[in-house]
C-alpha cells in the first residue's frame, strides 16, 4: 500500500468473505487495507487476494504494510497475542457486513464482539 | 424466531407436550438447528458452551459465523443441494474465548411431513478428550500439553490423575505464569467429566454485578438491559467442569452465592427466585494467599474450606530442577515451527543465559522470551543476541542481588513471591513499579518483563493507582 498519506493516519486490515468479515482469520484468503485521517474519513483503501489461507502470512502482510489495526472474526489466541505483542490492535469476533465495520471503525464505535445485523 | 423456538413443542408422544428447548438443552453434545439457508434456528447449552455464544444473540446469523469450523469455508454440506445422506466430519472450530477446537460435526436434513427439507440438524462433538499429539509421546509430555520432568512438578503430575477422577473441587495455587490454566483444563480432560464443557470465568475481569449474571445468569428483564434471559456460566458448564481463575478477587457478595451453590447445587439467576439444579465440579484458580486473605477477612474461610477439596500448589519454574532447558527446547521446536522457521536450537552461550535466568513470569515469560529470540533470530541457531536485553542483563542477577532489571525472588521470600513481613499487593506494586523502570514506561514491554498479558498489567496498575 506504500506510505502513509499522513503519518497521523491509521491503517485498518479487515478480513473478507463475501462483502462480510471473514468468520476465520486464519481461513481468510481476501482482505481490505483501509487508512482513515484524523477526522475518522477513510482516505484509501486496497484489495489483498492471497494465494490459499495462512495465518502466518496475514501475519506478515499485516507488519509488512504497517497495519495499526485488524478487524476479524474468530481468531486464534496464538495469532492474537502475536499481533498484540507486536503493538497491532485487534477487533475480534466482529460478525457482518464490511461496510458497516468499517463505518463504524471509522467512528471509533467498533468494539470487540459486535454483531451487525 | 426467538419466541417460536421458546414455544416449540413435542406434542403426543408424552401424556402432556413437552419444551424441544428444554430436551436439546439436556443433552450433553452441542446441538445446532439451522433453516434451509444455513441460518441459526437454536443452539442447544452445550454448543453454547463450546462456542461461547448465548442462543439468542447467534438467532438468524449464518451458522459459519458462530460454528466457524474448518469445511465452513467452501466445503459446507449444509449448502449442498442434496442432502439426503447423514455427512460426518472431523474438523476444528475457533471459539470466542479464541480456543481452536477439534470437533466431529454430524449433518442431517431435517425435512417436513411432505419430505421436503427444511433445514439441517447438526451434533457437534468435542474431541478434545480423546484428541491426543504425538508430542505426548516424547518430553514427559501430558494431556493438557504439560511439560517438565522435574522431581517438583511430577509430584503434581503423578497425582494429577487421581484428583481428576475424585470430582471433588480443586484449589490450584501458583505464581502467575506457573500453567494453573492448563492444569485445571488437564483435570477436567482426565475426569468422567471430559465430555462435557469446560467453562472458563476470570472472576477479577468484571465488576460485581456483572459477573454475578455472568455466573448465574438473569431473567429477562432482571435489570436495564437485561433484554434477553440468559443461561450464566454454570449452568453453561452443567455436566462439565467450571475455572474460576483469580477467585481471591471474587466480590464478598458472591463469595456467599458460591458457598451458598456449593452445598445445594441449585443455581439462582438474578431476578429469578426459581432454581435449577446444575451438576458442575470447580476447580479455582488463584495466586493469592487465600488463607491469608481469610486471615484479613478478604475471603470467606469457609468458602476456601469447601474450595479446597483438593489443593495443588505449582512450583515456580525456578524451582523446577531440569524443566527449563526442557522447555527451551520444546517451546523453540514449537514456536519455530509456526513462524516457518528452520532453527536447530540455541548457542551455548545463549542457553547459559537462558539457563542462569530466574523467570519470575515462570512458563508464560519463558515462551515469551523464545518467542522474541525466535522472531529476532536470523540464522538456524539462537545466540545470546537474538535474546531480549533485559533476559541478557538479568541473568544469574539473583545470586548478587544487585543490578538487576528484573524483579527476581530471592530465598526466604515465600512461595508466592513476597518478602517475609510485606504483603502481596506491596511486592505485587514493586514488581510493578521494577518493572515499568526497565522497561522506561513502555506497559507492553513491562508486561513482557513481568510474563503478564497487557490487560492484566492494566487492570493491576489500575488497581494499585499507578496509572
Amino acid at each position: 500500500m506504500g506510505s502513509y498519506s499522513y503519518p497521523g493516519n491509521t491503517r485498518v486490515l479487515v478480513t473478507v468473505q463475501d462483502q462480510q468479515v471473514s468468520f476465520r482469520f486464519d481461513m481468510t484468503i481476501e482482505v481490505i487495507i483501509a487508512e482513515k485521517g484524523e477526522d475518522g474519513g477513510i482516505l484509501d483503501r486496497k484489495y489483498f487476494l492471497l494465494p490459499e489461507s495462512s495465518a502466518e502470512e496475514l501475519c506478515n502482510i499485516i507488519q509488512n504494510e504497517k497495519v495499526h489495526e485488524v478487524i476479524c472474526g474468530g481468531i486464534k489466541d496464538e495469532y492474537y497475542q502475536y499481533l498484540v505483542w507486536k503493538k497491532v490492535a485487534v477487533f475480534c469476533n466482529i460478525i457482518g457486513p464490511v461496510e458497516k465495520c468499517l463505518d463504524a471503525w471509522g467512528r471509533g464505535v467498533l468494539v470487540d464482539d459486535t454483531i451487525f445485523r | 424466531m426467538g419466541d417460536e423456538m421458546d414455544s416449540a413443542l413435542i406434542d403426543g408422544l408424552f401424556p402432556s407436550p413437552v419444551s424441544l428447548n428444554t430436551v436439546l438443552d439436556e443433552i450433553p453434545r452441542g446441538v445446532l438447528l439451522v433453516d434451509i439457508r444455513g441460518r441459526i434456528v437454536f443452539m442447544n447449552r452445550a454448543l453454547s458452551a463450546m462456542t461461547g455464544y448465548d442462543v439468542s444473540e447467534t438467532r438468524g446469523l449464518s451458522c459459519f459465523n458462530i460454528v466457524r469450523s474448518s469445511i465452513c469455508s467452501g466445503q459446507c454440506p449444509c449448502i449442498e443441494e442434496d442432502g439426503e445422506a447423514l455427512t460426518t466430519a472431523s474438523v476444528s472450530i475457533v471459539t470466542r474465548q479464541m480456543q481452536k477446537i477439534p470437533v466431529r460435526i454430524s449433518r442431517v436434513s431435517v425435512r417436513n411431513i411432505a419430505e421436503e427439507a427444511v433445514g439441517f440438524l447438526e451434533i457437534v462433538e468435542d474431541l478434545r478428550a480423546q484428541h491426543k499429539t504425538g508430542d505426548e509421546a516424547n518430553y514427559g509430555w501430558r494431556p493438557g500439553h504439560l511439560v517438565g520432568v522435574s522431581p517438583q512438578i511430577e509430584k503434581v503430575f503423578s497425582i494429577l490423575p487421581m484428583v481428576a477422577r475424585a470430582d471433588s473441587p480443586v484449589l490450584i495455587t501458583g505464581e502467575s505464569g506457573t500453567g494453573k490454566d492448563v492444569i485445571a483444563e488437564s483435570i477436567h480432560l482426565n475426569s468422567d467429566r471430559a465430555r462435557g464443557p469446560f467453562i472458563k470465568v476470570n472472576c477479577a475481569a468484571l465488576p460485581e454485578t456483572l459477573l454475578d449474571a455472568e455466573l448465574f445468569g438473569h431473567q429477562k428483564g432482571a435489570f436495564i438491559g437485561a433484554s434477553e434471559s440468559k443461561a450464566g456460566r454454570f449452568r453453561l458448564a452443567n455436566n462439565g467442569t467450571i475455572l474460576l481463575s483469580e477467585v481471591g478477587d471474587l466480590p464478598s457478595g458472591l463469595q456467599s452465592k458460591l458457598l451458598a451453590f456449593l452445598d445445594d447445587n441449585i443455581v439462582y439467576p438474578l431476578g429469578s427466585h426459581q432454581g435449577v439444579d446444575v451438576n458442575v465440579r470447580i476447580v479455582a484458580a488463584t495466586l493469592q494467599p487465600l488463607d491469608r486473605l481469610v486471615q484479613q477477612g478478604r475471603f470467606r474461610s469457609d468458602l476456601l474450606f469447601r474450595l479446597s477439596g483438593i489443593r495443588l500448589q505449582l512450583p515456580p519454574l525456578r524451582e523446577r530442577e531440569g524443566d527449563v532447558r526442557l522447555l527451551l527446547e520444546h517451546i523453540l521446536r514449537l514456536v519455530a515451527e509456526n513462524f516457518s522457521k528452520t532453527i536447530g536450537g540455541f548457542s551455548e552461550k545463549a542457553l547459559g543465559i537462558l539457563m542462569d535466568y530466574h523467570y519470575p513470569g515462570n512458563v508464560r515469560e519463558l515462551k515469551n522470551i523464545v518467542e522474541y529470540a525466535v522472531s529476532v533470530c536470523r540464522s538456524d541457531t539462537v545466540t545470546e543476541k537474538d535474546l531480549p536485553d533485559y533476559v541478557v542483563e538479568g541473568a544469574g542477577g539473583g545470586d548478587n542481588g544487585s543490578g538487576l532489571m528484573m524483579p527476581v525472588v530471592h530465598p526466604g521470600q515465600n512461595s508466592f513471591g513476597h518478602a517475609n513481613g510485606a504483603t502481596w499487593e506491596d511486592t505485587e506494586k514493586k514488581m510493578i513499579l521494577e518493572a515499568l523502570v526497565s522497561a522506561r514506561g513502555k506497559k507492553s514491554r513491562a508486561a513482557d518483563v513481568l510474563g503478564w498479558g497487557r490487560s492484566t498489567l492494566w487492570r493491576k496498575m489500575k488497581k494499585y493507582g499507578l496509572e
